[in-house]
Parts: C-alpha cells; sequence; structure tokens
C-alpha cells in the first residue's frame, strides 16, 4: 500500500465521518429547535412571578466559590443578593484566595465570624472560619484553605442548610429571576428531578452596572463575538437537544441548580479532575441509573447566567484545553457506560457522541485538513472530494452556526441593535475560517495534555465585570 | 465525478457520500433561509402590531373613561388588526375596577371577542385553548363555565391549569372539587396554581374545602391542607388537627402540622407540643417550626429537649423556634449551648445564638 492508497482511504474515512457527524448535528439541531419551540410555548403560560408568590418553593442555597476575585466579588454578591426567589441563601466560599477578596467581603458586608455548625459530609480542605453579614441574614462566606473549586463547591454543600444548591462562578451575573425559572421543574416533578442547568451568555462588551445587565451588546472584538455564536451553538443548538434526550451530559460550572442529596450520595464534586462539573454530571447519571431510579437532567434556556469570555487567544486556548481534558477525563472515570445498553440512549447515544464527536473530532479534523490538502497536491484525492470536505469542514459550520443565531434571535431577541445582529451574522461566518481551525488544534493538544497525564488549570486572567 | 482524474479510481462510497454532503449543505442552507425569511416577517409583524397598538389604545381609553358608545373605529376593525384590539381590550382589562371592567367586558363581548375565545376552546391545539381558557378568565365571562369545567379534562396541564384559574377567577366555590379532582395529581406547579384559584375565590372556598378534607383520596386530601394553611381561616383548625392526629397517609399529617404552624394559632398549641414526639422525624420539625410564634413555658421546655433531637432538620427548627421566643427562648439556648452533654446540641444552639446577635435583614 503506498501513501497514495493511504490517503484514498484516510479521505474516505473522514468524509464519511464528517458527514455523520453533520448529520448528527442537523439531527441534535431539529430536536433543540422542537423542544425550544415547545418550551416558549409553554412559558407563555407560567411566569416566574407565579412562582415568587407561592409559599412552597424549596429553598436553594446559591453557592459562589471565589479565589483572587477582590476586582468583582463584591459586585457579584451584591447582584446575587438581589436574585428574586422566596427563599435562598448566599455562601461565598473563599478559597484561600491570597489577594483581598475576603477583606474585600468584610468590608462591604459587614461580616463576623460566627460559630456555625459545618458538617463535612464530604471530605474537603480544613475550613478555617464562617462569617456571617451583619447586615444581610442570607449571606455566609467560608473561609478555607485552597482546595480548588470542587472543593471549594464541597465546602458550600457541606455547610448549606437548603435541600437544593446552586453552583455559579463568583465573577458570573445572574438575572434577578434566573433562580425562579432555573427551579421550575424542581416544582414540576420534585422527587425526580436531579439537576438542571441554565443558558450561560457573554458579558463582555454588555454595559453592566451595580451587578446588573442593563444592556444586551456585541464586544466589538471578533474572538468575544465568535465565542457569543460557539455559545449559542452549543447550548441552544447542542444541550436543548441532549436535555430532551434525558442525556445532558454536562451542567455548566457557572449556573446549574442541584438536588443536594444526590450529590452527597454520589460523593460531591472530585477535586482530582479538571472538569468538575461534568464529570459530577456523568457520574450523577450513572449512579442514578445504576440504582435504577427515575430522574431527569434538564437544561432550560431561560434561566441566564452573564459571565465574562476570555478577550485573548492565550488565555482562550488554556481555557478550551482545560475543557477538553475535563472532558476527557469525565469520559475516562466512567468509560463503564460507554456503548453499555445498561445505560440506554446515554450508554448508546450520548456517551459515543462525546467520545466520537467532541473529544476525537479535532484530531481527525486536523487529519483531514493535511490528508486532503496532500492528497490534492499528490493528486490521490480528487477535486470533488476535496470540496465535499471543504462544504461539511466549513460551509456546513456557518450554516450551522447561523441556524444557531437565527434560533436565539426567534426565540430571544437579547440583541436588539442591528449593528450587533450584523456583527454576530459575520461572526458565524468568519468564525469557521481560522477560529475553529485554531481552536481545533489547541483542542488535539488538549486531548495529548490529557493522556500525557497534565492536571494544571492554567491562569485565567479576567478583567472583571462593571 | 471522479473519473478523469489521474490515479484515482472511483469510489462507490465516495461518491455517495459527496452526493449525500451535497444534499445535506443545500438541506441546511434551506433552513436557514426559512428562519431567515421568518425572522423577516416577526420583524415585520411586530412593527406593524406596535403601530396598530399605538393607534388603537387611545380610542379604546377614551371609550372606557366615557359612556358613549363603541366607536365606529373599534367596531369597524378588521383582520388582522381584531388580533391587536382583542389585547388591547384584555390588557386594559389588568387591574381594572367597576365601571371601567363593566365597559371592557361589554365591549369584549359587542366585539366579538368572546365567541373567538369560545371556538379557541375547541381548537386542535393545546395552545390555543389555554389563551382562549386565560382570555375568558381575564374578563371574568361566567357563560364560559361549563366549557371551562369541561377542560379541566384536558390531556394538557396548561389547559387544566388556566382553566382551574378562570374558574377561580368567576369565583364559584362549587367548582373547587372539580378543580382539585382536576389537579391534585399534578404538580407542585399545579397546587400553586391552584393557591391563586382560591384566593380569587376568598372566604367562600373555606367550607367547601373543610368537605373535601374527608375526601378518601389522600393527593385531595394533600392539597386541600396545603390550600386551607395558605388561606389561614381559623375555621379550618379543627378539621386540619384532625388530620394532624390521624390521617392514614404520613405526608397529609405533615402537611397538617405544617398548616398549624402557618396559621399559628394559640389553640393549637398543645398540639403541636404533642408533635415534638411523634416518631416522624417530619413531624417533629413541623411542629417545632409551628411553636416558633406561639410560645409558651411548656413549648420552651419540649423544645429544649429537641435540641437533642437525632434529626438535624429537628433540632434546626427546635432552635429557630426558641431563638423567636424571647427571653425564655434565648436562656434556653445559652444553657444549652453550656451545658449540653452532646455537642450537636452545643453547636445548634451556638448557631441561633449568632442568628440573635446578628441585627434585622437589610438588603
Amino acid at each position: 500500500m503506498n501513501l497514495n492508497h493511504l490517503l484514498q482511504l484516510f479521505s474516505v474515512g473522514i468524509l464519511t465521518y464528517f458527514f455523520l457527524v453533520s448529520v448528527f448535528y442537523l439531527a441534535l439541531f431539529c430536536l433543540s429547535f422542537v423542544e425550544l419551540l415547545r418550551h416558549q410555548l409553554r412559558a407563555r403560560f407560567a411566569t416566574p412571578k407565579e412562582i415568587l408568590k407561592a409559599k412552597i418553593v424549596p429553598p436553594i442555597s446559591v453557592l459562589a466559590p471565589a479565589y483572587n476575585e477582590e476586582k468583582s466579588v463584591v459586585m457579584s454578591v451584591h447582584s446575587l443578593l438581589r436574585l428574586e426567589y422566596r427563599q435562598f441563601e448566599v455562601i461565598v466560599i473563599n478559597d484561600g484566595s491570597s489577594d483581598g477578596t475576603l477583606d474585600a467581603l468584610i468590608q462591604a458586608f459587614a461580616l463576623k465570624k460566627v460559630a456555625r455548625q459545618y458538617f463535612p459530609r464530604i471530605p474537603t480542605r480544613p475550613v478555617r472560619a464562617i462569617y456571617r453579614s451583619q447586615r444581610v441574614r442570607n449571606l455566609l462566606v467560608i473561609d478555607k484553605e485552597n482546595g480548588g473549586k470542587a472543593d471549594s463547591l464541597n465546602a458550600g454543600i457541606n455547610t448549606s442548610t437548603c435541600p437544593l444548591f446552586c453552583c455559579i462562578d463568583a465573577d458570573s451575573i445572574l438575572e434577578k429571576d434566573s433562580l425562579l425559572t432555573i427551579a421550575h421543574p424542581f416544582l414540576e416533578a420534585y422527587s425526580e428531578v436531579v439537576a438542571t442547568g441554565g443558558l450561560v451568555r457573554v458579558a463582555n462588551g454588555c454595559k453592566i452596572k451595580d451587578g446588573e445587565v442593563l444592556e444586551v451588546r456585541t464586544s466589538g472584538r471578533w474572538l468575544v463575538d465568535f465565542q457569543i455564536v460557539e455559545y449559542f451553538r452549543a447550548f441552544l443548538s447542542g444541550r436543548t437537544g441532549l436535555s430532551k434526550l434525558n442525556c445532558l451530559l454536562v451542567i455548566s460550572g457557572a449556573f446549574g441548580l442541584f438536588k443536594k442529596e444526590p450529590v452527597i450520595e454520589a460523593g460531591g464534586y472530585r477535586h482530582d479532575v479538571v472538569g468538575e462539573d461534568m464529570e459530577l454530571v456523568v457520574r450523577l447519571h450513572r449512579m442514578m441509573r445504576d440504582a435504577k431510579r427515575t430522574y431527569q437532567i434538564k437544561f432550560l434556556p431561560d434561566p441566564v447566567c452573564w459571565t465574562e469570555v476570555p478577550e485573548s487567544m492565550r488565555v482562550l486556548s488554556r481555557q478550551r484545553n482545560r475543557w477538553q481534558r475535563g472532558l476527557a477525563e469525565s469520559l475516562f472515570h466512567n468509560k463503564v457506560m460507554l456503548g453499555n445498553p445498561r445505560y440506554g440512549l446515554l450508554g448508546m447515544v450520548a456517551m459515543p457522541y462525546f467520545l466520537l464527536i467532541e473529544c476525537l473530532s479535532p484530531v481527525v479534523e486536523i487529519t483531514g485538513y493535511a490528508v486532503f490538502t496532500l492528497g490534492l497536491m499528490r493528486a490521490a484525492v480528487g477535486l470533488p472530494a476535496f470540496l465535499a470536505f471543504f462544504m461539511l469542514a466549513t460551509v456546513l459550520g456557518v450554516l450551522l452556526s447561523l441556524l444557531a443565531l437565527f434560533m436565539e434571535e426567534l426565540a430571544f431577541k437579547r440583541y436588539p441593535k442591528v449593528k450587533d445582529l450584523l456583527r454576530l451574522l459575520a461572526a458565524a461566518v468568519l468564525e469557521n475560517f481560522g477560529y475553529r481551525q485554531y481552536l481545533s488544534l489547541v483542542r488535539a493538544k488538549g486531548l495529548v495534555d490529557w493522556i500525557r497525564g497534565k492536571k494544571a488549570w492554567g491562569a485565567m486572567e479576567r478583567a472583571g465585570l462593571s | 465525478m471522479l473519473v478523469g482524474m489521474k490515479n484515482i479510481p472511483s469510489d462507490p462510497l465516495l461518491t455517495l457520500v459527496i452526493h449525500a454532503s451535497i444534499v445535506l449543505v443545500l438541506v441546511v442552507a434551506v433552513l436557514v433561509l426559512v428562519l431567515l425569511v421568518i425572522k423577516f416577517v416577526v420583524v415585520v409583524y411586530d412593527r406593524d402590531v406596535a403601530k396598530a397598538k399605538r393607534r388603537l389604545e387611545p380610542i379604546f381609553e377614551q371609550f372606557v373613561s366615557g359612556t358613549a358608545p363603541l366607536p365606529a373605529a373599534l367596531t369597524g376593525v378588521r383582520w388582522p388588526l381584531r388580533g391587536v384590539l382583542q389585547y388591547v381590550v384584555i390588557h386594559r382589562s389588568f387591574g381594572a375596577e367597576e365601571p371601567a371592567l363593566k365597559r371592557i367586558q361589554s365591549a369584549y363581548k359587542r366585539l366579538g371577542f368572546i365567541d373567538v375565545d369560545h371556538r379557541r376552546l375547541k381548537s386542535l391545539f393545546w395552545w390555543v385553548r389555554a389563551e382562549g381558557a386565560r382570555c375568558l378568565g381575564q374578563l371574568k365571562v361566567r357563560g364560559a363555565k361549563p366549557q371551562l369545567l369541561r377542560l379541566l379534562g384536558d390531556p394538557t396541564l396548561e389547559v387544566r391549569l388556566l382553566s382551574s384559574w378562570a374558574l377561580g377567577r368567576l369565583g364559584d366555590a362549587d367548582t373547587l372539587q372539580p378543580i382539585i379532582d382536576a389537579l391534585a395529581k399534578d404538580s407542585r406547579v399545579a397546587a400553586m396554581r391552584l393557591s391563586s384559584t382560591v384566593f380569587e375565590i376568598g372566604p367562600r372556598a373555606v367550607e367547601p374545602l373543610i368537605r373535601l378534607l374527608r375526601n378518601p383520596d389522600p393527593a385531595q386530601r394533600l392539597l386541600v391542607v396545603h390550600l386551607l394553611g395558605e388561606l389561614g381561616d381559623k375555621k379550618a383548625l379543627p378539621s386540619i388537627a384532625d388530620r394532624a392526629k390521624s390521617d392514614e397517609d404520613k405526608e397529609v399529617r405533615i402537611a397538617a402540622y405544617k398548616a398549624l404552624g402557618t396559621i399559628a394559632d394559640p389553640s393549637t398549641r398543645d398540639l403541636l407540643i404533642a408533635g415534638l414526639g411523634d416518631p416522624l422525624w417530619e413531624i417533629r420539625a413541623q411542629a417545632a417550626r409551628g411553636l416558633a410564634p406561639l410560645g409558651s413555658s411548656a413549648a420552651v421546655r419540649a423544645l429544649a429537649r429537641c435540641l437533642e433531637d437525632p434529626v438535624w432538620w429537628v433540632r434546626r427548627n427546635a432552635g429557630e423556634a426558641l431563638a423567636k421566643l424571647g427571653e425564655a427562648g434565648k436562656a434556653t439556648l445559652l444553657k444549652a449551648q453550656r451545658e449540653a452533654p452532646s455537642q450537636m446540641t452545643r453547636e445548634i444552639a451556638a448557631q441561633w445564638l449568632d442568628e440573635l446577635e446578628s441585627p434585622p435583614a437589610a438588603l
């Protein structure tokens, strides 16, 4: 077998792979679209305000891990305290910050040390002190030794007094009715629902004042706008459909609501992985299915969390490298479910999807570019095959991005200015020429790093939402 | 397609994939175009609706605040603006009192919208039926009662909920039984919506609900106990107390103790104190919670014993109740913090003493 034959073989394989992946994405989009439509119709007849009036809503502990967030933590906590919900507490976990995070909180909220009971039902790094605000009754701050985000969340779970907990990032902003809407499935079927995830939107460029998003805008930076479109694709076109099949394997660590007891039963967040959010959700699925319990893990498009995304390629690369490692870890630690009919659609569809598409597609894509370019040069691959690959790898990517953008526009219309819409339209096209390919390289490296055993998070620099 | 390229054999699979890819890309491109067209239509429609509303609202407002009959500018409105006019009328009815409400209702009827809503109730699409029920409920159309009662058997929850809400708006207590029959086994959301229905009916709902406490279905009794607790009418206390003592369903008993705590009448103090010794921890926890606003030296002594309860929720609620029982409660917590043999008890007492020292909540 000579090189040309090898290139031909690879080209057929890669083209077939891309075709099947594209069919899957299209099917997922259609499922998501129908589900979003149904959701929007139902939402017309049930407003969050009704939940606000009810006395039967389950209380929620909002857990906000904070590490070196002195620039934004006070504003974030203010915005959390303004959430509209009948009964909730905010627990900020200061994870051994080396900057002035704790001091900023003590000063802003008149914190005082209390003898609060701390049950470490999930083992954590030692807790140094628990503070209660003298001004705001439902604010607690835990000061603990550094242990990472997972460890912080576990400490928050141990301290919380509510049956549900909501994990968010300390530098994110929740909309006022986000708790109301994310808790809604628990009201509908409390005994079944185990976790719900909300929509994460990009805050960069938006007008934000006192922890509230006043005006939604694009940022003027192409890198950020590409990420806006990516988030639409991932959340609206992807997670909505997977949620419908009860195959949602990831709830964003930036915004998720969980029932506390099943999480404790599952052992809490693992602190030896980088993708602790996805790993927990996969483990919850596994635990519930092993126990043959009826359950749901859902994604909802209404409750919104605004978060800051990387504005430099360097930080973005670190983030995507980490996400890819987290994905590989989560799949690896729960590999017993892969292709296992005992786990139903989860084992037979969702896990293979995440492995073969989300995890391996960067490697296949890069290989594809190499194979088809080399093949064309050596006349081993014909022009039609090359064009077909280009269509599937790039043109279809543009179209799928446009579909996600239109879906967002039809359902939510969060970008009122025409200028922003046009910019996002352009981003949906341009991201497929260079940006996506670069991220495929980054993700492929992430996979290699995971194989080599790399564990570090990498520094995430933030400008702070203001 | 591959023939003619040097050294490249034709591959049927490759050809198939190429052709399929072209079809796939075309399908997705068509989808994008369809969505683009829909977006364009929505933008134009929204603009036209906004323009129509700006024109119709002042005319309708003038009608509502006057005594003249409906002007031709409104009666002459044709499709598609009739849809806009209907919602101008509906929105004007929010918060409207007599005599404005009567004017709005008469306009709604005169403009033929009641007939439109009646037809909607028979639609194949659940969201149209739900919307019809909502509009009829908002305008308190009594003539819709039989159809709304029929819709309580609708297969879609939203339709049942809105029909029950609309029936509540009509204010007839005799609709409670069919509403509860329709919603008892549904979600908490149903129970929550039922609260608003019951509040719409008001005090006249209490007697029918008390009678429903004898229903053989525990799901219904559970729902009714919740509702009576929310209504807070003391006439229901003997019946709720009866359910608390002797209902065969555990959840109903727990809900009954919760309702007693919510109503917080001194006549139930002894029953709540007795509940602190119940074998079920949920009842002990609810009883502890319920004693917070009632207070008495017997309650303080009983709550002090609950600080030693093996279940955290019971200790927590007992601590909270003591924290709210003034000096006697505080003294009990102090004593527990210093002298209790169990660390759990000392810690929960310390926790609630910390709470007492915090100033009242302020945002």
